[in-house]
């Protein structure tokens, strides 16, 4: 997998690039800034760009911003950004476009390789892959909203896991229930939140959260 | 001795008020009804607008003398506000003045002082000229006192050495009386001057403007300071934490496949989570440094001095009585930037820090003997002036080119 990363701080710069190195991951080039990312992306189409929400100049959005500019440029850019807080507004600006192929993290999440790889790898496969955190203020900031109210436990549950980019199995497997089980909280959540129903998971997820977000 | 002086000095700054008070009330009182009568007479042929105006200018020049004139009698300053025109042109300006009440009472004060001038001018040329006439009798009733009509002084006639004695004893014990006479119209003249030309309100909302201003500058410096404090985190304590995750989760990774690589981001992150703590500690002392919570203002000042790369010696007089805390923290910051701004810019040899309380007041003075031209507008000295004015204190930097550079800061202490 071919990656560019975009961070400002060279302690993590070099941190990332060694990790993903010996994940099997070939990082193409390491930048510092918005500008250089939207050209890294342009010169070396990536599978995957991973990019810290705050970057200079401004150290305010800069990453995100510089993310979406590179999908308008080379669209369906795969883009996993990382963050030290979660801010629901960027996840839902990222999404936006509907391509899919995308990823928000916590940084907290580099502590374990094999999962933040795996992230990486989902969003370069066009799925999504939404921190829990994320996740959970998505799912929190609505809370007065009726139709998710009457979501049992389970089903936020199995939501939240949708919203990571879990595949079903996955979901069986995490929650410790069959895969028949799975598939009729899915269908019922669908239901309750009058989604129809559709085959590919970032689909899913984009439907639940622009639903959410809208 | 230094009673009599004063009273002397009283004497004479009264009696100098109250003597002017005539020519000056002549004058406004001749400006203000010529103008006046002039300006309204002339007004159907418009020529009367612009003396108007340039008679209310005249009294507003006037009435600034007679706010000078009467600090001879009032102690605060005299302050007033006129209103400015909103929009340029004549027209604006005329309007302005009609609107400004500052404006009336002016005219009220330069009719009022006629009245004043003349009865304050009485007053004070009668009441001295009685009393010194009556003590230094013997020097000049002789004159009189074999003529037909020796000094008739109402109860007694003057006309020999012993009369006129009597005189002088009559003359001291209504020096008093006179003394008094003339304090009394001296205030009340001054009061009323107070009252109509420089009105209490006038400084109180100069004083809210000033608090406003002061205020908005320490919110802003505080917000800076979050801002910095929260990017100093981000980039630093919260970054080294990720890259020891990052650094253990590879290792743990590598534990079997790979034991040395394994070995050596053990290690890696152990020197992260030291780093990591420093800057914790670096960030907490940007904060409050725990020595000025626990040993105070001057062990703090002093083991700051200790570690700045430009020699510094500090001395310090702080009495007996507590240090607000919030002064002792402002002035511990204004020392710290003043001695990082030093060892930054001055190019300096060594460096003075003095500390001293003053009665109600703490002086902070921090001296290089580099080559000057600081930048009083700076971002430091920027945040360092909101950081004082908040408290109400002063702060003031003298930086010739060549140097030395004074940066002296006075924070109130009282409660």
């Amino acid at each position: 997998m071919r990656v560019v990363i975009a961070e400002d701080l060279a302690l993590l710069r070099d941190g990332l690039t060694r990790l993903l190195e010996s994940n099997d991951c070939t990082v193409v080039a390491a930048v510092e800034d918005g500008p250089s990312l939207v050209e890294a992306i342009e010169q070396y189409r990536p599978d995957v760009a991973v990019v810290d929400v705050r970057l200079p100049p401004t150290f305010r959005d800069e990453g995100v911003r510089a993310a979406l500019e590179a999908r308008r440029r080379v669209p369906g850019t795969p883009v996993l950004v990382l963050s030290q807080y979660v801010e629901r507004t960027y996840a839902s600006e990222l999404l936006s476009d509907g391509a899919g192929g995308v990823g928000y993290l916590l940084k907290d999440r580099v502590a374990d390789p094999a999962e933040f790889v795996d992230a990486a790898r989902r969003v370069a496969a066009g799925g999504t892959a939404l921190d829990p955190e994320v996740v959970s203020q998505l799912l929190g900031g609505r809370g007065g909203d009726s139709r998710l109210s009457q979501l049992t436990p389970r089903e936020r549950e199995v939501l939240e896991l949708i919203a990571e980019g879990r595949t079903n199995a996955a979901i069986a497997q995490a929650l410790v229930v069959t895969h028949s089980a799975v598939e009729k909280h899915i269908s019922n959540i669908f239901w309750k939140l009058d989604l129809p129903a559709s085959d590919a998971d970032h689909r899913r997820v984009l439907a639940v959260l622009a639903y959410l977000s809208g | 001795m230094t009673t009599l002086r004063h009273w002397l000095g009283r004497l004479g700054k009264d009696s100098l008020y109250l003597v002017t008070g005539l020519p000056m009330g002549i004058l406004t009182f001749t400006v203000a009804v010529t103008g006046w009568s002039t300006g309204l007479g002339l007004l159907i042929t418009l020529i009367g607008f612009p003396v108007l105006l340039v008679t209310a200018l005249a009294l507003r020049g006037l009435s600034h003398v007679e706010r000078g004139r009467a600090q001879l009698v009032v102690d605060a300053p005299l302050v007033a506000r006129y209103k400015e025109p909103a929009k340029p042109g004549v027209w604006e300006r005329f309007k302005s003045i009609l609107s400004d009440a500052q404006n009336w009472r002016d005219l009220g004060w330069s009719l009022l002082l006629l009245p004043i001038g003349i009865a304050g001018f009485t007053i004070a040329v009668t009441a001295i000229a009685t009393v010194l006439g009556l003590i230094f009798a013997p020097a000049w009733t002789w004159a009189l006192w074999a003529s037909h009509d020796p000094v008739d002084l109402g109860l007694f006639h003057v006309h020999d050495i012993w009369t006129s004695l009597i005189a002088t004893a009559i003359g001291i014990a209504a020096a008093p009386l006179g003394l008094a006479l003339v304090r009394g119209s001296a205030a009340a003249s001054g009061a009323l001057a107070q009252a109509l030309l420089a009105p209490r309100t006038e400084q109180l909302t100069e004083r809210v403007e000033v608090l406003q201003a002061t205020r908005a500058g320490a919110v802003d410096a505080a917000a800076a300071e979050l801002d910095r404090i929260e990017r100093d985190l981000h980039d630093g304590a919260q970054a080294r934490l990720v890259s020891i995750a990052m650094d253990l989760g590879l290792a743990q990774q590598k534990l079997d496949s790979d034991p040395e690589q394994a070995r050596q981001l053990l290690a890696e992150a152990r020197e992260g989570a030291s780093a990591a703590l420093v800057e914790l500690r670096d960030l907490a002392r940007g904060i409050r440094p725990a020595l000025l919570a626990e040993r105070g203002l001057g062990e703090a000042v002093r083991a700051f001095a200790a570690r700045s790369p430009v020699p510094a010696s500090v001395t310090t007089e702080l009495g007996e009585e507590p240090v607000p805390e919030a002064v002792e923290s402002a002035a511990y910051f204004v020392v710290a930037e003043a001695l990082t701004n030093v060892a930054k810019h001055a190019g300096a040899q060594r460096a003075t820090v003095s500390l001293v309380r003053r009665g109600d007041s703490l002086e902070v003075l921090v001296v290089d003997d580099g080559h000057g031209g600081a930048n009083a507008d700076g971002a430091g000295l920027k945040g360092l002036r909101a950081r004082v004015e908040a408290l109400d204190g002063t702060l003031g930097i003298a930086s010739p080119a060549g140097g030395p550079t004074m940066l002296r800061v006075e924070l109130p202490c009282g409660s």
